[in-house]
């Protein structure tokens, strides 16, 4: 991550005009949620829960998913390993007296499968939303609520201002919030806490075994490295 | 005397007063700039009117050509009795949370018996502040107290007919209150002109002066009207009243002088109006699933609409954000002149209701029965007992009140060996069928299974064999008893990125069905 230095190409200006130049980049940068600042982070008042996977775990600030903050997963096509990583966290949030709400799924969650995971599968509502608008709606409805113990999401639309409604209200009563944009990865930088990116590990002998997971973005920390984790090791959050 | 140490065991009636002037017109959402008469439909003589109007020299009973002629952009309206006694009631209905003893007294105002209520209350004072903190910031009230009725009654008055309006006169002893009456001088009890002019034709001043006149010879001289009403002002005769009951259904509305372009225009003047339908529901314990609401136009046939919801509600902050949704589904077919509130279905609340998480039910039934009804318990407001009651019905709500049913679907679990049926959606307006298929029974059945199932598997080419993971084909040949017969091999298959899950049907062609998210 480089930040905006004083100098570039504004060498004959007045240090002043540079100094509000900067500003404006930093401002810039801090909208794009590429900057942290130190008195920010990291807030661990918040409930942090157990991926289920150590590494993973070690990865996150906090030692895995902290209520309240959005995550965003990028993978490649349906069946990269995007829901794996969730299974330990879903079991553990659908013991609640509470909804976990799948807000435009691209397919239907196979039922025997997530009961086989331990996810108490009659606390799953799923949302079949018209529009991009209906679907942020019922997301910021839901988490509003409070009814919600996880808000999930797939958006064919991916918009900064939407992003940070969605974290606001995450925050707002400290709901899990896990998006899989369907539109790719915007470098530009967003409002998410988390941003991670899923797939296959290349070795052909990990591929039923491992995921290869990489921390984009995490709110807390610089972006990290891709590492593998093992998913027979996975354990409840 | 016993009046100044009430009974403790025997609670002696109090009344207190609500006096809302000027029912109708503030009832017409007149903005404070727009000087406005409301006229007798008699003589067409001012009866109401705004305070700009006021401003602009227009007062009260004065003739509508001086009105017009002092004020050239006065808008006027014909005084509807009906409706005003309509607006009486429903105040009545709103005040019927703080007592059951209601008495009308047309068209401005009410007796409410509260003696027995102070405990509950906390006292008089905290019993007013309620009130006024309930009450709706658009209907001016005045409020006072006696044991007597009619001295409450003109005590309120005198406070709503001078400004600055004077405290209110609250007490719950016979002597404070007669204290008060002596003092009010006799131009301010309102009362009818050839009265006034007989009583001061005799030297009577103030209050004082009428409650020591000599009642036994007044009669011949008076009228035997005027002497009645002195009896029922000293309280040797008991005041008659026409008794409030509650109606059983709620029906109540809401005009416009400006006829309402917008939707938004139209939350306005609904909160009141449910919040009216939310104390109705709360005194009956009731709960509702529709609404309906009437919009009458100046051209067009009536509007109706009717919103119902996902489930029984009776909390006042639901039914507006529902109510809200509903509304931004709809469009206007015409501005609207007068909007109409109906409900006349009705259930019993229930603690039990038909919940998604009746478990969850249960605990707070406990919670609930635990805290101890402190004096303001009757007026949680909901927002507060919001976060008690978690209520999971309440989402759903909201979210039908945008969506369609069809849109909302829970995951159900069910024992049938075919894919497409083990993992089955279920309207959420059925009640929850707890499945139980235990653990190890899904796992025998499903080893290996896609976290994604397409909805309806889909043709697709015949994989490179070396993608196929050899291991684990998995066959399904059932369905035999509703000839929904499937024979199937199912596959794992890894193409890089990917994993899915494939099979190979009897005619040897290949379908994606899922996916290994």
């Amino acid at each position: 991550m480089k930040l905006p230095s004083l100098d570039h190409h504004h060498s004959n200006i007045s240090p002043e005009s540079a100094l509000t130049e900067t500003a404006r980049d930093l401002s810039q940068w801090m909208d794009q949620g590429n900057l942290w600042q130190g008195h920010q982070t990291p807030n661990l008042t918040r409930p942090v829960m157990s991926t289920g996977y150590d590494e993973l775990d070690k990865e996150l600030p906090g030692g895995g998913w902290q209520a309240g903050l959005v995550c965003e997963m990028y993978h490649q096509g349906m069946g990269a390993g995007e829901l794996t990583l969730l299974l330990p966290a879903l079991a553990a949030l659908s013991q609640q007296s509470r909804w976990v709400l799948w807000v435009a799924p691209p397919a239907r969650p196979f039922a025997p499968a997530l009961a086989q995971a331990g996810i108490e599968v009659n606390h799953m509502l799923m949302v079949h939303p018209r529009s991009y608008k209906e679907a942020i709606w019922c997301m910021e409805e839901a988490m509003r609520s409070g009814h919600c113990s996880a808000v999930l999401g797939w958006l064919w639309e991916w918009r900064k201002s939407h992003i940070r409604r969605l974290q606001l209200a995450a925050t707002e009563q400290n709901c899990h919030c896990w998006l899989w944009p369907q539109t790719g990865y915007d470098p530009s930088g967003s409002p998410a806490a988390f941003r991670l990116k899923v797939g296959r590990p290349v070795e052909m002998a990990q591929r039923q075994t491992h995921l290869q997971v990489e921390l984009l973005k995490r709110r807390g920390r610089w972006p990290g490295k891709p590492f593998l984790l093992d998913t027979r090791t996975r354990h409840s959050a | 005397m016993d009046f100044q140490q009430p009974n403790r065991h025997k609670t002696h009636p109090l009344w207190l007063y609500l006096y809302f002037p000027d029912l109708f017109l503030h009832s017409l959402h007149v903005p404070e700039n727009q000087p406005l008469a409301v006229l007798n439909p008699a003589d067409h003589r001012v009866r109401q009117c705004t305070s700009a109007a006021i401003q602009a020299g227009v007062d009260i009973d004065m003739a509508l050509p001086t009105a017009l002629s002092l004020c050239p952009s006065l808008e006027t309206l014909l005084l509807e009795p009906l409706q005003e006694q309509k607006l009486l009631q429903q105040r009545a209905v709103w005040a019927y949370q703080f007592s059951a003893r209601i008495g009308l007294d047309t068209p401005h105002g009410l007796w409410l018996e509260v003696g027995t209520m102070l405990k509950l209350f906390g006292g008089l004072d905290a019993l007013v502040e309620q009130i006024r903190w309930r009450n709706h910031a658009h209907w001016p009230l005045f409020v006072a107290s006696s044991p007597i009725p009619l001295q409450a009654r003109l005590l309120a008055q005198y406070q709503g007919s001078i400004e600055p309006a004077p405290l209110a006169f609250l007490s719950a002893s016979q002597d404070q209150a007669t204290t008060a009456i002596k003092a009010l001088p006799l131009s301010h009890l309102l009362l009818p002109e050839p009265w006034q002019l007989a009583l001061q034709r005799m030297g009577v001043k103030t209050g004082a002066d009428l409650l020591r006149l000599p009642l036994s010879g007044l009669a011949t001289r008076l009228g035997s009207d005027l002497v009645d009403w002195l009896r029922r002002l000293s309280g040797q005769q008991p005041q008659d009243m026409v008794w409030f009951e509650l109606p059983t259904r709620f029906e109540q509305q809401a005009l416009f002088v400006q006829e309402v372009e917008h939707l938004n225009g139209l939350i306005f003047p609904l909160r009141p109006l449910l919040s009216a339908l939310a104390g109705f529901l709360q005194q009956r314990q009731l709960t509702l699933r529709t609404l309906n609401l009437t919009l009458v136009h100046r051209h067009q046939a009536d509007t109706h609409w009717s919103f119902s919801f996902a489930t029984f509600e009776h909390r006042f902050d639901e039914l507006l954000a529902l109510t809200r949704y509903r509304l931004e589904r709809q469009t206007l077919p015409e501005p609207v002149l007068e909007l109409r509130l109906l409900v006349d279905e009705f259930r019993p609340l229930q603690p039990s209701q038909t919940d998604s998480f009746p478990e969850l039910r249960r605990e707070q039934a406990n919670h609930s029965r635990q805290s101890t009804p402190n004096s303001d318990s009757p007026f949680t407001p909901s927002s507060a007992a919001r976060f008690e009651r978690s209520d999971n019905d309440t989402l759903l709500n909201r979210l039908l009140a945008r969506l369609e049913p069809e849109q909302l679907q829970r995951l159900k679990l069910t024992p049938d060996p075919r894919p497409e049926y083990a993992s089955d959606t279920e309207d959420i307006a059925l009640s929850l069928s707890a499945s139980l298929i235990s653990a190890t029974d899904i796992q025998r059945a499903w080893p290996n299974a896609p976290l994604w199932l397409l909805p309806a598997p889909s043709r697709c080419h015949t994989p490179d064999a070396t993608w196929l993971i050899p291991r684990m084909p998995m066959r399904k040949s059932t369905g035999w008893w509703d000839h929904r017969v499937i024979q199937r091999d199912y596959y794992r298959l890894d193409t890089g990125q990917q994993q899915l899950w494939v099979f190979r049907d009897a005619h040897n062609r290949w379908f994606l069905h899922g996916f290994y998210g």
